[in-house]
């Protein structure tokens, strides 16, 4: 038996194999869509009926923590701060944790917000690195904002330090680069009064490197010019938006994001906190809630909210975005690894026999099914084996099936938030679908491909995140 | 082949349809938005002018924008003719058209009262809204039933109190809420008995809107929410208590206090926390001496309570117990105290601002 036989025989089984795997992921992907444009109407509908001034001021609104981690964001940590002392809402305290920063995110904090050490001494409940000091402000109108300083532990670590200090029954985890919307609390916490089991709920993640932003409030929203920004902005719409929505209605929401979700503490801390070892810690926390309440039995629901809205930074170059997308698949590789036991689990319901499977077989496995695909492609061509006509045209119509999806969701997207009003960004969005599926999408594969490689060599770190300053809106003529 | 190169094109047809259609789309949406506003501005000049016309004697009138009624015995009933010419007009508009008008009639309804408020009224139901909104509340989707109700309490339609108070049963928890916000609006804080009645469950949703109403009622309120501390259902006991805090009903103090001792630990933490809202010295009394119980939730929540307080008795208390056996209940108290500090240091006492260590576990 020559090779050419072995791999003519697997490459038929193979073909069979892809079909299969195509027509599920549409499947599974157009049935979400379907259940997240079903809630995103029912939200868009009740929106106008809620009135947030009402729970804003009740002495029954839950009062929360925000917790924002930070290293070496000198460059965005006052303006971020300051927006994030004017959201609205009722009580909040915002604790900044300055995660061993090597630049003058500390030293701006302390001279714009008046901050002096406090005295006190705090016993921990989840161990972390060391705090160093804990700050308060001496200007009353900033007595909300308390800073701690520690030495460097990772994300996941800085929040737990977050944790220790917290003073309220909620917390908020957020990037301290990322902009919430005024009314981004008030919404994100709904869930929690309408279904008293809420223990986590996400917001949703748009970008603002294009918006101009003044004072902390997004006054112009815009695609802008850069076409690695107008792609992952077709990203972030179909994952941040509808397939969260999609596998919230299902009730398999399996991850909330890092930049803005918010978690009931005590829920938190039976769990232990978040894993200090993991990059993935947004993920891997909401994970093991899920797993530790499955298996207690205890009636629970992690829920995603379409209308609180972060606004965060997108990697602004290739080489940024190559170092995001690399930790983000390692952080989900190290998740699935250690939780392996939900994957088709009747135990765990919807979370191990649809949400875990899908993630394993279309995240992870995803980029090495695709290299197999080109593998496949180079053989069969080697071998005499393609038809090229009808190769392109399953290519080609692999290509528009999947654009039209993406179209699908993108229009939807508009035509119940609106997000860009001006004819100009609509026709960038529209051309941009199309161009994400020429290079963008297979690049992204071949990171994520590299990433599980490189994590199983050991690279575990975060790597270096750039920042650039918020785009200034122009002033406004007297 | 030939199929595959059908599904090809096919597909290749699809998302040149939508990408074409994603721009029709937002091409016709400016240019609806844009007839609207212009709509919007001329409905709300017209409502405007409707309004600020006074009824009309024999002689003229000035009406408060400046112009001046007719001066003929029959002003009043040139305004009525423009009225119902308006409602007429409105009745026969498009649905959108239609739509934006109702908009601008419930957006004045929102901000005005008196006279004004009352020609709104009869202006909504002249264009036929009124009735519309009720068939509405039979409606099969949620969405229309919500906003049905939403209009009708707006409106303040005391004929249609009955069928919102069916609505109150609705099984779309945004209908109910819809329904409660409404009866409310009509009926008042006097109606908050009936309402808690007939919810199935009070959410902490419908609590928030409840207890809204009794803040701005203030302790007038408190003779209406008092007789609920004895019904028999929870979760009305439950919102009594936190209505009780919010409107810091000093004299019920007492009462909220033998719940402390009660076997529901929801009502026992909602007891805690209305002690916490009202402050003062009785409730610093019971929360110290929840303080020494042993459950490390309630010390918790009387924790948090207690910082919320604040002042030297508070401290005292949260410095005994941050030496509790509980991580939890240690971590709350030092947070407390660690509050009340930094609070104090703003109103420039020192009494408590003496750096100290809290004693490690």
């Amino acid at each position: 038996m020559t090779f050419e036989h072995i791999f003519t025989s697997l490459n038929g089984v193979f073909a069979g194999f892809i079909a299969f795997y195509l027509v599920a992921l549409t499947a599974i992907t157009a049935i979400i869509t379907y259940a997240a444009a079903k809630t995103l109407q029912d939200d868009k509908k009740f929106e106008p009926l809620r009135d947030l001034n009402v729970v804003m001021r009740s002495p029954l609104c839950a009062p929360i923590t925000l917790i924002a981690p930070a290293f070496n964001e000198e460059k965005t940590i006052v303006e971020s701060v300051h927006s994030l002392l004017k959201l609205r809402y009722g009580r909040f305290e915002v604790i900044v944790v300055n995660d061993g920063s090597n630049d003058a995110t500390l030293r701006r904090l302390i001279e714009e917000f008046s901050l002096v050490r406090e005295t006190y001494n705090r016993e921990s409940i989840i161990p972390t690195k060391p705090v160093s000091a804990v700050y308060f402000s001496t200007q009353p109108h900033f007595r909300h904002l308390i800073v701690i300083d520690k030495e460097n532990g990772g994300k996941a670590d800085a929040l737990n330090s977050g944790i220790n200090y917290s003073r309220y029954p909620y917390f908020c985890a957020i990037d301290a680069d990322s902009l919430l919307e005024s009314d981004a609390l008030l919404r994100i916490m709904q869930p929690f009064y309408d279904d008293e089991t809420t223990v986590a709920t996400g917001g949703v993640l748009r970008l603002v490197n294009a918006c101009s932003v003044n004072r902390g409030h997004i006054t112009e929203v815009s695609m802008g010019r850069s076409l690695i920004v107008w792609m992952q902005t077709v990203e972030y719409i179909r994952s941040f938006q509808f397939a969260r929505c999609g596998w919230d209605a299902v009730k398999g929401l399996l991850v909330i994001s890092g930049a803005f979700g918010m978690f009931r503490k005590d829920v938190v801390l039976e769990i232990g906190g978040y894993r200090a070892d993991s990059v993935g810690e947004d993920i891997e926390i909401v994970v093991r809630l899920h797993r530790h309440l499955r298996e207690i039995k205890r009636p629970y629901r992690v829920s995603f909210v379409p209308s609180a809205i972060c606004w965060t930074q997108a990697p602004p170059t290739v080489r940024a975005l190559r170092r995001q997308r690399d930790r983000w698949q390692r952080g989900l590789f190290h998740t699935m690894l250690i939780h392996h036991k939900l994957i088709f689990n009747p135990t765990y319901g919807v979370i191990g026999m649809l949400a875990a499977p899908f993630v394993l077989f279309y995240e992870l496995c995803g980029p090495w099914i695709e290299f197999a695909g080109f593998l496949a492609f180079v053989g069969a061509t080697y071998y005499g084996l393609l038809n090229s006509d009808v190769f392109i045209l399953l290519l080609g119509t692999s290509i528009f099936l999947g654009v039209s999806l993406t179209l699908c969701i993108v229009g939807l997207e508009e035509a119940i938030y609106t997000q860009f009003t001006s004819m100009r960004d609509t026709l960038k969005l529209t051309a941009a679908v199309f161009l994400e599926t020429i290079g963008f999408r297979q690049m992204n594969s071949f990171w994520r491909g590299i990433a599980m490689i490189e994590y199983l060599f050991g690279k575990k770190t975060w790597g270096n995140v750039q920042r650039a300053r918020f785009k200034r809106s122009k002033p406004t003529p007297p | 082949m030939t199929a595959i190169t059908i599904v090809f094109f096919g597909a290749f047809a699809l998302s040149v349809a939508l990408a074409t259609g994603m721009g029709v789309y937002r091409f016709r949406a400016i240019r609806h938005t844009r007839k609207m506003e212009l709509l919007r501005s001329g409905c709300i000049l017209i409502i405007s002018d409707f309004i600020s016309s006074p009824p009309a004697s024999i002689g003229s009138t000035h009406s408060h924008v400046g112009h001046s009624a007719p001066k003929t015995e029959y002003g009043s009933h040139i305004v009525e003719t423009r009225q119902s010419l308006f409602a007429h007009a409105a009745k026969g508009a498009e649905v959108s058209s239609r739509q934006e008008i109702k908009n601008v009639i419930l957006s004045l309804l929102r901000i005005l009262e008196g006279e004004a408020r009352t020609r709104l009224e009869e202006l909504y139901s002249a264009c036929g809204f009124a009735d519309e909104a009720i068939e509405r509340l039979a409606s099969r989707v949620w969405w229309e039933r919500a906003y049905a109700a939403a209009e009708l309490g707006t409106a303040r339609l005391e004929y249609s109190m009955n069928l919102l108070c069916d609505l109150l049963q609705d099984a779309t928890p945004a209908v109910s809420l819809q329904a409660m916000h409404a009866v409310l609006a009509i009926g008042g804080a006097q109606v908050i008995p009936r309402i808690v009645h007939l919810l199935p469950n009070i959410s902490a949703t419908e609590e928030i809107y409840l207890v809204d109403v009794c803040m701005e009622r203030g302790m007038e309120s408190s003779a209406i929410i008092f007789p609920l501390l004895e019904d028999e259902r929870d979760d009305v006991k439950r919102f009594a208590l936190n209505a009780l805090g919010a409107i810091h009903a000093y004299e019920e103090t007492p009462v909220i206090v033998r719940f402390l001792q009660s076997k529901n630990r929801t009502l026992v933490l909602a007891a805690i926390r209305s002690l916490g809202n009202m402050g003062g010295e009785e409730p610093l009394v019971a929360l110290e001496r929840m303080c020494a119980e042993p459950d490390f939730e309630h010390k918790i929540e009387a924790a948090f309570a207690l910082g919320g307080i604040g002042g030297a008795k508070s401290a005292q208390i949260l410095h005994r117990l941050a030496t509790d056996d509980d991580a939890g209940v240690r971590a709350a108290a030092a947070n407390a105290l660690a509050h009340i500090v930094r609070q104090e240091s703003y109103h420039g006492e020192n009494s408590l601002h003496t750096p100290g260590v809290i004693p490690q576990g």
